[in-house]
């Protein structure tokens, strides 16, 4: 491991070079910044592994249920499972995809769960993305540079090899194909994320198109091939969101996504991956239901964590967060990124005041969440080992199996008080290594 | 369906939908989207439909969500006109209401972005809600319309939509109090605009939300001035609330407001009137299991003089013709709308 970590700087070289990078909008300004890579890996025990790959597996089937459900029968709100507010008023929810049925009935061919271990060792979901999460081309290029690095290494220990994502994700794809070829659909090079489309594109052998390539005609979509030939798409892993996706169909300003994909989706003569509409599910209200969504469709217990959630919604749940104020964290539903958390105790008294004010005037908005003491990962920094917060996105591919792809994106905070991880807000990344035996 | 008899005679309309859009200069890579044909539901029965799109690469059709059907295409070539011509035949009027069978009640509760009820929302309200009634917002805020629509600025307005019990119990409390006379009048006034008594839905049981849905719709009528030029297709009920004018577009997402306000699940409604003119646009309501066409503008239920071309959670939903070209042209558009019964 510390010859790894010896070739750091070397890696993060190759990274720059590879134009891993991660785009962020600040102040209508595009600047790219290196995505800082450490090289003390997040080691899993095959123990620990196997726990996870059963609750991850259990959740995202329950989740791909939910989605199913909520989007025809409504089983699930008819028998009081779920309040319909939580549904209809999210912002993920989609009217467009009422009765549409994805390609073999799965929702979330991708799926990103966010993970965090407490001290204790439990390991504690924070969040699940099912829309269009980004972050599995990082631990995988790194890896493919730390074996160049060090091969011992690799050597010498049993570590699952996790090089085989591209596979994975083709076989997804692949799973849901109507017939014709694998797309993947990105905004353009401004995207925070255009290194990790172009990168999956180039190893799973799909064609990188912009909204332009392609074009519906009739019942069907297309693109034109290098040669001028029109050619069929039978998939497309779409990097856009919903409302960008079809001006005809969601925003009609929208210059990236493509005119009628909807109408031919709709028709089944096309699989998008993730399904549009996804949103309903990964809404952060919705998070907490999620516990009883597995006991509602598999019959289950479920087997992952969430972290202690309240909803000001219930009266009881309301009289915990003004209690409790000081000791949890509040978490605006419709924001993303790391953006809209808000800890109790480090507000001035005013606004703490504005923020009591606004949960009781708009409580379905919020979620609170006990404050999870989670475990520091150690991290180089100046030659140093420092101890700082880390979280774990595990990647859940459904393609008829459910496949946990072994490895993850472990992201952490640079800043050394900052429970904040994410990408978009200045953090860096690690390799996830699972232990064989 | 003897209930269903007992309302209405079918009649049998002939109708030509017509719209020309002209652009002042030459636009291309033109897709369009059109909906402007008449539904199979209860209440209407297509006999025959032909339609006729120019310029045009490639044609095809499809069904949205609420069952509304459209046509979708593109036009590639340069073109500084575009033509699209429907006729057909359709029995109407063959039921007066629509069996809820969607599944989808739920959704019509909640607010969207043009029918999210705001101060002038509540304003209205509390004028039209007679005092000493029972009918008001109640308990529990309506979160979707706060979290999600909820203008800035005005966070936490107290304009509550309520759970559905709550507010039937309130809406009792409405007709046990000043309303019946009220309601009465409407029915008779009612009666005396769409023809025979029989118009008005006499269904047995529950008929409260019905009558709510009346009253709100009379004093629209009343209170709102029909007004061309004022309003546009992204122009909201909170608006038109503060306007107090508008055209069937605005005056049935008033309706709308007012009724998801109270619990009643509401939806837009969109096609054309009996007569010349343009097309045309109400409301329904979900009143005991059937939705009943409310029509603020002519201040009537809907009967079969109507033909309804689609349905949805507002306007946004049901708009008849979506387009997207390049070029900065300035598009006008005439359309001519026909329907008329067959002798």
């Amino acid at each position: 491991m510390y010859d790894i970590c010896r070739e750091a700087d070397a890696i993060n070289e190759q990274l720059a070079r590879y134009g891993v990078k991660f785009g962020i909008y600040k102040n209508n300004e595009f600047k790219e910044q290196l995505f800082p890579f450490d090289a003390i890996p997040r080691v899993i025990t095959a123990e620990e592994f196997a726990y996870l790959e059963k609750g991850l597996q259990q959740r995202v089937t329950a989740l791909n249920c939910f989605l199913a459900d909520v989007y025809s029968d409504k089983k699930i709100i008819k028998d009081g499972v779920i309040p319909p507010e939580f549904v209809y008023s999210s912002s993920g929810y989609l009217a467009e995809c009422e009765g549409v049925k994805p390609t073999k009935g799965i929702a979330s061919h991708i799926s990103g769960i966010d993970l965090v271990q407490s001290r204790d060792g439990t390991w504690y979901i924070l969040e699940d993305n099912l829309r269009v999460p980004s972050g599995a081309s990082y631990p995988l290029i790194a890896r493919d540079l730390c074996r160049r690095a060090s091969p011992m290494v690799f050597r010498e220990r049993k570590i699952a090899d996790n090089r085989n994502y591209a596979v994975l994700l083709k076989k997804t794809m692949d799973y849901v194909n109507t017939g014709g070829d694998n797309v993947i659909l990105t905004p353009g090079r401004y995207n925070a994320a255009f290194f990790e489309h172009s990168y999956l594109a180039e190893k799973t052998g799909a064609v990188l198109v912009t909204g332009n390539d392609l074009f519906v005609e009739n019942d069907r979509l297309y693109y034109l091939d290098y040669q001028g030939e029109k050619r069929q798409v039978g998939a497309v892993y779409r990097r856009i969101s919903d409302e960008y996706l079809d001006p005809m169909n969601f925003l009609p300003e929208s210059l990236i996504g493509v005119p009628h994909l909807y109408d031919v989706y709709r028709k089944g003569n096309v699989a998008i991956l993730n399904a549009p509409g996804n949103g309903v599910a990964d809404d952060k209200g919705i998070y907490y239901f999620v516990p009883k969504m597995v006991k509602y469709y598999l019959g289950e217990d479920c087997i992952t964590h969430n972290a202690p959630t309240y909803l000001p919604y219930y009266e009881q749940d309301m009289k915990y967060v003004l209690d409790k104020f000081d000791e949890i964290v509040i978490k605006d539903v419709a924001e993303a990124g790391g953006y809209g958390v808000v800890f109790g105790n480090k507000l001035t008294k005013q606004e703490k005041e504005d923020m009591i004010a606004l949960i009781k005037a708009q409580p379905r908005r919020f979620i609170a969440q006990d404050v999870i003491d989670f475990i520091d990962l150690d991290i180089m920094e100046n030659g140093e080992r420092v101890p700082r917060k880390a979280d774990l996105r595990a990647f859940v591919l459904s393609a008829g199996d459910v496949m946990v792809w072994k490895s993850g994106l472990t992201r952490f905070s640079r800043n050394p008080d900052s429970f904040i991880v994410n990408s978009s807000q200045g953090g860096g990344f690690k390799d996830t290594w699972v232990l064989l035996h | 369906m003897s209930e269903t008899a007992a309302c209405f005679n079918p009649l049998e309309f002939e109708f030509f939908y017509e719209m020309q859009s002209e652009f002042d200069r030459e636009i291309e890579g033109h897709n369009f989207r059109l909906m402007c044909f008449p539904i199979n539901d209860q209440r209407q029965k297509v006999q025959s439909i032909s339609y006729e799109i120019l310029p045009h690469t490639w044609l095809s059709e499809g069904c949205d969500s609420f069952g509304n059907l459209y046509v979708y295409g593109r036009a590639d070539g340069r073109h500084d006109s575009f033509t699209v011509r429907v006729h057909g035949i359709v029995e109407t009027g063959r039921s007066c209401f629509e069996a809820y069978e969607d599944g989808l009640s739920d959704l019509f509760h909640h607010f969207t972005p043009a029918t999210a009820p705001g101060d002038f929302a509540a304003a209205y309200f509390r004028e039209i809600v007679p005092a000493g009634c029972n009918l008001r917002l109640c308990g529990r805020q309506n979160p979707g319309f706060s979290q999600v629509y909820a203008p800035k600025g005005c966070a936490g307005i107290q304009v509550q939509g309520c759970r559905l019990k709550q507010a039937q119990t309130l809406r009792q409390g409405l007709q046990e109090d000043s309303a019946p006379e009220k309601v009465r009048k409407i029915r008779e006034k009612d009666s005396s605009c769409t023809g025979t008594e029989q118009d008005i839905p006499q269904t047995a049981g529950k008929q409260d939300d019905y009558e709510t849905a009346l009253y709100f719709m009379r004093r629209i009528h009343e209170d709102f001035s029909y007004q061309k030029g004022v309003s546009d297709t992204n122009t909201t009920s909170e608006q038109t609330f503060e306007r107090r004018a508008g055209v069937c577009q605005d005056f049935a997402h008033v309706l709308i407001t007012l009724c998801r306000m109270v619990g009643i699940p509401a939806r837009y409604a969109a096609g054309i009137l009996e007569g010349e003119g343009e097309t045309h646009a109400w409301a329904e309501i979900l009143s005991d299991g059937k939705w009943y066409g409310l029509d603020p503008t002519n201040n009537c239920a809907v009967d079969g003089r109507y033909i309804k071309f689609s349905q949805g959670r507002d306007c946004r939903d049901c708009l008849v013709n979506r387009g997207i070209y390049f070029n900065l042209a300035r598009e006008t558009q005439k359309i001519h709308v026909y329907a008329g019964t067959r002798k």
